[in-house]
């Protein structure tokens, strides 16, 4: 400041361009950069681009068996290993091209949207799976969970009345989408970030997970094994995130209606689609009390849609936290729904 | 305050401090209707927020739009542009600012027109007193009547009262700065130095202009007021010098300060190793450490840097405030070239008037040790500030006493001026004035446990996020103080075209809104 010369000619000669061009770079900048977030999804959500990359390059394999495509949460992200479930089926003679869409805290709302996106950008799924995570189904005062993490500037233009139709806060979800398309290097730093130094950004606003899974959308567990006292932490945590929630569930009809949609949807396109209950352990089950249970039971079945209940299908050593799972977990979850459901449900169509 | 254990109380002024709705909804429902919405309109005194850049275009557009024949007129648009701001976060509190500005005011010109020596004196123990009677009854009446309340009870007495929680006790934005301002101006008038101000705005403007009122610069009258008469004329490259600073702070708030108080205090559902040392090892206390040096620096010169732009912006020019004090090369250097306002503040009315350093070295270090101790309560109403006065008082005699030490040992001397002796002082000031840091805020058990796992092989959690980006911007930090240093950065300032200057204000700008964390952090020295 001290030794700058306001009196100097050059100075004062060149304060106009210099503010001319600093307003230019600026607004050009991110005039480019939010058109160009609005074309491509890997910029706007890495959690859907990255993933649909890899579902692309699958679907387009020649010699692919009919294509199942799961759509769920973490849990899924963690659990549904596909090249596991592709191996076991070739074991028994049969074909199948299996891709994990699960991605963390993602509800109904999310899986419609992602489903939508996926017929729009080319590609058919043959078999759709649902995980149905109840804590996203319930009534809050505030609206849907989701709208917490499945974000406006997650979200493209035209999906954004269908989020306000099942709950979303308007001036938050438009305030958001606004605020990331005019400024897009505030809006989406994360996910810019994410895409360059992701060690930058805290683990809670990362968005690179779809990058590091497998070819088959699979997040492959951390971990082998853990230790009592890590399970332990682990459990005390997830019960911190979703006891309250299940121990008041409460059914939220709208959120209930977007699953119904996105089942009426998968009917229209002709795509056979099943409901999938995920493993928990029996202490994280006993967090939700009886008539809770039945409750949600009773949802899930009225559906109208098979569904796999997979809740028993593990120990509670199989999980990290009572409800995402280890390496072994995974593949014990992946051989059994592989063997019991898939293989039977694609070689009947 | 004992009665309230240290950690409960500290734990009550964290509660406090995650409560603000409550503190909020109590505050406002007093107010009126008018003063309700100017909250609503402007909600945080925070100059990065888009609610204030859309008032500050207000302000400027007004501002500018006045001919400059018209100064009065300008001046009047500024104090009542200020006054908003201040009653934007609190409507009573603005009153009593200017209540007391207006006091002030009086008393300086009552000073100037008396002859009488005492009644002269008189009125100016009323200013100073009225001044720090406000300043002591909000920011420190906690603190003196919670630990007067304990020493009686370590008698076996009941004192009769309470102990005040940090809810009972809204200590109103600046109220250090303001007050440290109103009491130079009246020193200097009685000490003959300035004339009392005639013009009421023009000194109003003086106490309440609003890039320095929350938190500094603390300007000195003499300084302020010749330019509050000058007539400003509008041009394009003030504009341009004011962004330059502004964009410069805006980066150093939310590329640096925000994103080192990610290592410090951690991210949500992951408290930082300043907020729980005890969980953390000692690697990732000494680089939290190293982080919350860049954090505080960044994030008071930061605000400085933006003070200073957006008061160019309307043609005034405020004292610089930092000048790369982590190049010091003794703690008296550091001194020189951190919070500039505040040390030289310290220094005139506090350290000088004790006899300063003509009364031989005893009592030089004794006026030293109290000037230090009342910088240290200056910062906040709480014994580990204090504390942290005193260190760095202890430090100051140190080097005092070693300086005089090594005029006896010229080899010593000369080698510890050499290049790479230089280099040493500057770490070895570094890490003293780091160190200290450990006390600069209100939780002292936490401030112990954390000086205790430093200095140990403490196992735990390591740091909240990944230390590259530490690593990265330290080595920025220091390659921009290179460059500052070695007057590269002018030469390029002098010489380059304005596009360049221009492309490099929007890399700026875009650099520091990617690198922004999620949720704004407060300006550290807003609760001073």
């Amino acid at each position: 400041m001290e030794r700058i010369h306001p009196s100097s000619r050059l100075s004062r000669r060149r304060a106009v361009p210099a503010l001319a061009a600093g307003a230019a770079v600026f607004v050009l900048l991110n005039a480019g950069l939010g058109l160009w977030a609005e074309q491509l999804p890997r910029i706007r959500d890495p959690y859907y681009g990255d993933k649909f990359v890899k579902l692309k390059a699958k679907a387009a394999r020649p010699d692919r068996g009919p294509l199942v495509v799961v759509y769920g949460s973490s849990r899924t992200g963690f659990a549904f290993n596909g090249t596991l479930v592709e191996q076991t089926i070739q074991d028994r003679g049969g074909r199948v091209a299996a891709f994990n869409f699960g991605i963390p805290a993602m509800g109904p709302i999310g899986q419609l949207l992602y489903f939508r996106r996926t017929l729009a950008d080319g590609v058919r799924p043959d078999f759709v799976l649902v995980e149905v995570l109840p804590s996203m189904f319930a009534r809050a005062p505030d609206g849907p969970r989701e709208q917490h993490w499945m974000t406006g500037d997650r979200l493209l233009r035209h999906e954004l009345g269908t989020v306000e139709r099942y709950g979303y806060s308007t001036p938050d979800v438009r305030g958001r989408w606004w605020e990331s398309s005019l400024v897009p290097v505030y809006g989406l730093r994360f996910q810019l970030l994410g895409r360059v130094i992701q060690s930058w950004i805290p683990w809670q606003y990362r968005q690179d997970w779809s990058r590091g899974t497998d070819e088959s959308g699979w997040c492959t567990p951390y971990k082998d094994v853990i230790t009592a006292d890590e399970r332990a932490f682990a459990t005390a945590r997830a019960k911190d995130e979703y006891a309250k929630v299940l121990q008041t569930w409460v059914l939220d009809d709208t959120l209930a209606a977007t699953l119904d949609e996105l089942l009426a949807e998968c009917h229209a396109a002709g795509i056979p689609v099943k409901l999938l209950r995920m493993p928990e352990s029996a202490e994280f089950q006993a967090m939700a009390p009886p008539d809770v249970r039945t409750r949600i039971d009773a949802f899930v079945r009225s559906r109208g849609v098979p569904v796999i209940d997979a809740s028993d299908w593990l120990d509670a050593g199989d999980f990290t936290d009572g409800h995402h799972q280890l390496r072994g977990g995974a593949a014990k979850f992946s051989k059994r729904l592989a063997e019991d459901e898939i293989l039977p449900w694609v070689s009947g169509r | 305050m004992l009665a309230l254990p240290g950690s409960a109380f500290a734990s009550v002024f964290v509660e406090a401090a995650r409560s603000p709705e409550r503190i909020e909804a109590a505050r406002w429902s007093t107010e009126l209707p008018y003063f309700r919405w100017l909250h609503a309109q402007l909600p945080e005194p925070f100059f990065h927020t888009q609610a204030f850049l859309l008032f500050l275009l207000v302000v400027a557009v007004a501002y500018w739009m006045v001919p400059r024949r018209m100064n009065s007129a300008r001046v009047w648009l500024l104090v009542l542009a200020s006054f908003h701001f201040y009653a934007a976060w609190n409507a009573s509190l603005a009153l009593l600012v200017t209540v007391t500005t207006l006091a002030d005011y009086l008393f300086a010109r009552l000073i100037e027109r008396t002859e009488t020596p005492r009644l002269r004196k008189l009125l100016l123990f009323s200013s100073i007193g009225m001044n720090l009677g406000v300043l002591c009854y909000f920011k420190y009446r906690g603190f003196f009547l919670n630990e007067l309340h304990s020493l009686v009870g370590s008698f076996g007495f009941d004192a009769g009262y309470r102990t005040l929680s940090p809810l009972d006790i809204l200590v109103p934005f600046g109220i250090s700065f303001y007050t440290f301002e109103a009491i130079s101006y009246t020193v200097d008038v009685y000490r003959k130095k300035i004339a009392a101000e005639r013009s009421l705005p023009h000194f109003m403007l003086f106490i309440l202009f609003f890039p320095h009122l929350v938190a500094g610069p603390i300007v000195r009258a003499g300084d302020f007021l010749r330019q509050t008469r000058r007539i400003k004329r509008w041009n394009w490259l003030r504009v341009q010098i004011a962004l330059q600073l502004f964009l410069l702070g805006v980066f150093k708030k939310l590329a640096i300060a925000d994103r080192m108080a990610v290592f410090t205090d951690g991210a949500p559902g992951l408290p930082g190793p300043f907020l729980a040392p005890e969980l953390h090892n000692t690697g990732a206390l000494w680089l939290a450490l190293m982080a919350y040096a860049l954090r505080i620096y960044c994030d008071f010169s930061g605000y400085s840097d933006m003070a200073l732009g957006l008061a160019h912006l309307f043609g005034y020019k405020l004292t610089q405030n930092f000048n790369m004090p982590y190049l010091a090369t003794n703690v008296s250097d550091f001194w020189r070239r951190w919070h500039i306002s505040l040390s030289t503040w310290l220094r005139d009315y506090v350290f000088i008037p004790l006899g300063g350093s003509r009364a031989g070295a005893w009592a030089t270090n004794r006026n030293l040790l109290i000037t230090m101790l009342l910088g240290g309560l200056w910062h906040g109403a709480n014994w580990t500030y204090v504390l942290w006065g005193a260190m760095h008082g202890l430090l100051l005699v140190a080097h005092r006493q070693f300086r005089a030490w090594c005029e006896t040992k010229p080899a010593l001397d000369a080698a510890l001026r050499t290049q790479a002796g230089t280099v040493l002082r500057v770490l070895v000031t570094f890490l003293a004035v780091t160190l200290c840091w450990v006390f600069f805020r209100p939780e002292w058990d936490k401030s112990i446990t954390m000086l205790q796992r430093l200095f140990g092989l403490y196992n735990g959690l390591g740091l909240p996020l990944h230390n590259r980006s530490l690593w990265y911007t330290v080595l920025f930090v220091m390659l921009c103080h290179l460059l500052v240093a070695k007057g590269i950065w002018q030469k390029f300032w002098n010489r380059a075209p304005g596009t360049v200057l221009g492309a490099g204000y929007a890399c700026c700008l875009i650099l520091a809104l990617v690198l922004a964390p999620e949720g704004g952090k407060t300006f550290i020295y807003f609760t001073f």
